[in-house]
Parts: C-alpha cells; structure tokens; sequence
C-alpha cells in the first residue's frame, strides 16, 4: 500500500474505527433503502428479532446452528490439515491431486447436500457432515500452501542445532505454517456459518436457515432482515477477529492473503 | 514426474476411482440409497436426458443468468474496486470488513430479494452479481494499489490522460490481480446462480438437482449432480488456462 498517509495508519491499525464505520455505514445505507415499502427499518428488525428471541422461539434456532457449525467446521478442518500437511509435504502427491483438489473446491457444495443426505440420513448429522465438506478444501488448500512453504534453509539450520524431532516441529514448522493455517481457519469458519444456514434453508425444522424461510413465508420481513443480518454480524465478527490475528501472525503484510482468496 | 507421467497417474486414479466404485456397485456391496445405480448407469441416465432433449432449456437459464450476473458484476465490481482505490483512507479503515465480504452468507439474501422483486430471474441474477462482484472489487482495489508510483509518475510526465493512465499502465500493471478477479468473480456468479435455483426456482441445473431431490427421482439427482460437478471442473480449468494465456501474453 504505497499511497497511505500517516491518518490512514492510524485509522487501519485501530480494528474500532474500520468496524464502527462499516456498521454507521451499513445502518445509514439500510435506513435509506428502507424508504421502500417492503424494506423494514433497522430498528423495527432489531425490535422484531429480540421479541423473538425475549420469548425464546429463537434462541434453540440459533444454538442449533451455532453448535452445528463449530462442530462441522472441528471434523472438516481436522480432514483439511491432516491431507493439507500430508500434500504440502510431498511433491508427488501434489503433482497428481493437487489440481483436482482445486477444482473440486470450486464446485457449488449446496448441490452435494443432497448426497450428503443419502449418506447420513436426514438430520443434523447431515449437516454438520455437510459443513464439514464446506470448510474441508479451504483448510486443506491453505495448509498445503503454509506446508509448502517451510524453509529448508530453516529446516537445516534445526538440524545444525540437533534439534530433536519435536522441536522442529514447535520452532520450524509451527511458525512457518502458522500465518496460511489461520487464513485457512478464517475461511473455513466463514464458511462453515454460510453452510450451516444453507444446509438449514434446504431441509430440515432447527437452525437459523430454517427460520429464514418461516418468516419469508408468514411475510415477517422485519424478523427477515433480523435473522439474515445476525447470521451477518456473527459471520463477520469471527471474520475479523481472526484478520487481525492472522495480521499479527503475517506481521502486517495482508497483500497475498487478499489476491489468494 | 515428468509431465506426462502426472498425466498417466491422474487419468489411472480418475479411472480407477469410478473402475472400483463401479464394482462395489454391481457386487451388490454399496446400499442402493447411498449409490442408486452403478456409475455407468449413471452416466447413461445423464446421456438419455440429453438425447430426449429435457436438458437444454434448463442450460439455457442458467447460463443467461450467469452471463447476465457475471456482466453485471464486471461493471459494478470495476466501479466499486477503483472507488475504493480512490478513497484509500476509507479502503484502508474497511480493509478487515472488506475482507469478510467472503464471510457473508450471499445466499441468505436470497429470500430477502424475493420479498423485493418477487418470484423470476431478477432475484437469482442480483444474488449471484452481488457474490460475482465481491472478487472483482477487492482484486481491482488491491491490484491497482500495488502498481508501483514510479509507473505513474512515467505516464504524468508523459501526460497522459486519465483514460490512457488507465488502458496503458493501471489495468497491464494490475493485469494479474485484475484478471484473477474476473475468474473468481465468474466462478461466484455461477455458484449464486447454482445455489438460488437450487433453493427456490423453476428452471436451471440447480433446479434439476432440487426437484429431483424432493421428488425422490435417484437416478436423475445423482446424474446431474455428476453433470454440475463437470461443468464446474471444464468452467475451473478452462478460466485457468484463460488466466495463464492472458499472464503470458502481459508478462
């Protein structure tokens, strides 16, 4: 970033400014646009979705989604960074199936639900399965890349101190890792989220996702908007809580995690 | 590996991979509600689809939607991308919200622009221009913050107009970011595309997949999931071919 002044690192190095900021700017542009008819406005949403959750008919929707994507996102970024260590450590294995792995990871995951179903059954081990699949190749592509990238310099330099196997990996290969483990981490938790509510839209009575569609259809638009905007709000307040742990880890260089993903 | 002993190894486990699945299939060894039919029967179901022709109308839609999204997007996702390289006190306070436009859930907005626009393409085609866009405007941004002020100072003094700075130095400088962008940004606007048919529509691939789920129809579900997963791989690798020629030609 070449062209920033001395108020632009103030104001990029204080994570309070960027987000206040971009809530004032959201809730100013939703004001706006509630000028339409059909549009609610954000204190009649708010008003709305914390009735529904004063009465309770909310809250187990919400820890159903929320438990459903943490667990989803523990088995799917465990598969990630075992196969993304065990491909960043080989040369061979990445040749062959790491083109493949890319594709893959592109194709749209909503459409493979339906196979996740036939082989779980229809319930929340379905989803959390689904969720899984959805953060698995993020997690996995990124590791690799973090794998890939330890040093054999690094790597022989451990060897001149006789570091035992432990240590290389704790002083090594930890830290060379650790900066792509967190990109990939951040990714697969957004990810997971989005999934959860997907998989909910799709099929099923519990979660967040359902209730999306309960409210489209008693045309609830304020409890709408609410419920959209707090999967939102959770989404990226997890986002940028690990941004700035990531940022910390990469020591402020953020430029190729923004054109990698 | 040599080249083409990459080649030989992937074509042997793609083939193999199908071979032993197809096997199991036949041995009775898979249950009939995971895998319907054998892989073939599968292939053959997707292949009597396309013969009596049911197929193509529903390819029309989604790619009129992809095409119309993705063109969208290209505008829209341009403008905001060199706005924010403009503004880049703004960009540099947004930058950890900029970066979690990935994180948010695209698709849920869906219903919400259902209740605004009713049922028909406008929903479906705004959905997947608004998760096309997000990849365009923070590779523009940050592709054109990364060109380096000595370039731009060689067009001041060169005089060019703002158009010429634009053609000649900020968009080849950019080129890598740009370009990659524009592969995401297509491959999202196809994904929003996917995802809203699949959640609420009457016609498209990911309508196919949908109604064929909810009306228990096995054989048809299982092939044209395989079919997506395809169009997807010959869509990923065809942009990246495209990505790679444009990267030399510039480079």
């Amino acid at each position: 970033m070449t062209r920033r002044g001395a108020l632009a690192r103030l104001i990029a190095a204080s994570p309070v400014v960027g987000v206040l900021l971009g809530l004032v700017l959201t809730t100013a542009a939703w004001y706006v646009a509630s000028l339409h008819e059909l549009v609610p406005a954000p204190h009649n949403s708010v008003r709305a979705t914390y009735r529904k959750f004063a009465t309770g008919e909310l809250t187990p929707h919400f820890v159903w989604t929320m438990r459903a994507s943490f667990q989803g996102f523990a088995i799917g970024a465990g598969f990630g960074v075992v196969v993304g260590l065990a491909l960043g450590a080989s040369y061979r294995l990445r040749q062959v199936f790491a083109e493949g792995i890319y594709g893959l990871a592109s194709v749209p995951k909503l459409i493979l639900y339906p196979l996740v179903i036939a082989v779980f059954g229809l319930g929340v081990a379905s989803e959390i399965a689904f969720v899984a699949l959805s953060c698995f190749f993020l997690v996995l592509i990124n590791t690799m890349i973090g794998a890939q990238e330890v040093s054999l310099v690094l790597l022989k330099v451990g060897r001149a101190y006789n570091l035992s196997r432990w240590q290389t990996l704790a002083k090594v290969f930890l830290p060379s890792i650790a900066p792509s483990l967190v990109t990939g981490l951040r990714l697969g938790l957004s990810m997971a989220l989005v999934h959860a509510v997907l998989a909910e839209m799709t099929i099923g009575n519990d979660g967040l996702g359902t209730r999306i569609w309960f409210t489209y259809r008693d045309l609830d638009v304020a409890s709408l908007y609410g419920i959209v905007f707090l999967v939102v709000i959770v989404g990226v307040t997890g986002n940028v809580l690990l941004w700035y742990l990531e940022k910390r880890l990469r020591g402020g260089d953020m430029k190729r995690v923004w054109a990698a993903t | 590996m040599s080249r083409l002993a990459v080649r030989l190894t992937q074509l042997v486990v793609l083939v193999g991979g199908f071979g032993f699945v197809e096997a199991l299939a036949r041995a009775g060894k898979i249950r009939t509600t995971v895998l319907p039919a054998p892989p073939s029967k599968l292939f053959r179901t997707l292949w009597d689809e396309f013969a009596a022709g049911a197929i193509w109308p529903h390819l029309g839609a989604t790619a009129m939607r992809v095409g119309t999204a993705f063109g969208l997007a290209l505008v829209v996702g341009f403008a905001i991308g060199i706005a924010l390289w403009k503004l880049p006190v703004l960009a540099s306070a947004l930058e950890p919200l900029l970066a979690s436009l990935y994180a948010v859930p695209w698709l849920a907005f869906y219903p919400v622009l259902l209740v605004l626009m009713g049922l028909g393409n406008g929903p479906m085609i705004v959905t997947a221009m608004i998760l096309g866009l997000v990849p365009l405007a923070l590779n523009t941004y940050i592709g054109f913050s990364e060109v380096g002020t000595i370039l731009l100072k060689v067009g001041r003094v060169n005089h060019l107009s703002p158009r010429q700075t634009l053609v000649k130095i900020l968009l080849p400088a950019a080129s890598p970011y740009v370009v990659s962008g524009m592969k995401l940004g297509f491959l999202y606007a196809y994904l929003g595309v996917i995802g809203t048919e699949f959640l609420q529509s009457s016609q498209g691939l990911g309508f196919l997949v949908s109604t064929s789920f909810f009306f228990f129809q096995d054989l048809k579900l299982y092939a044209y999931i395989l079919f997506i997963v395809a169009i997807t791989l010959v869509l990923f690798y065809g942009l990246d071919q495209a990505e790679q020629w444009i990267g030399r030609r510039f480079a």
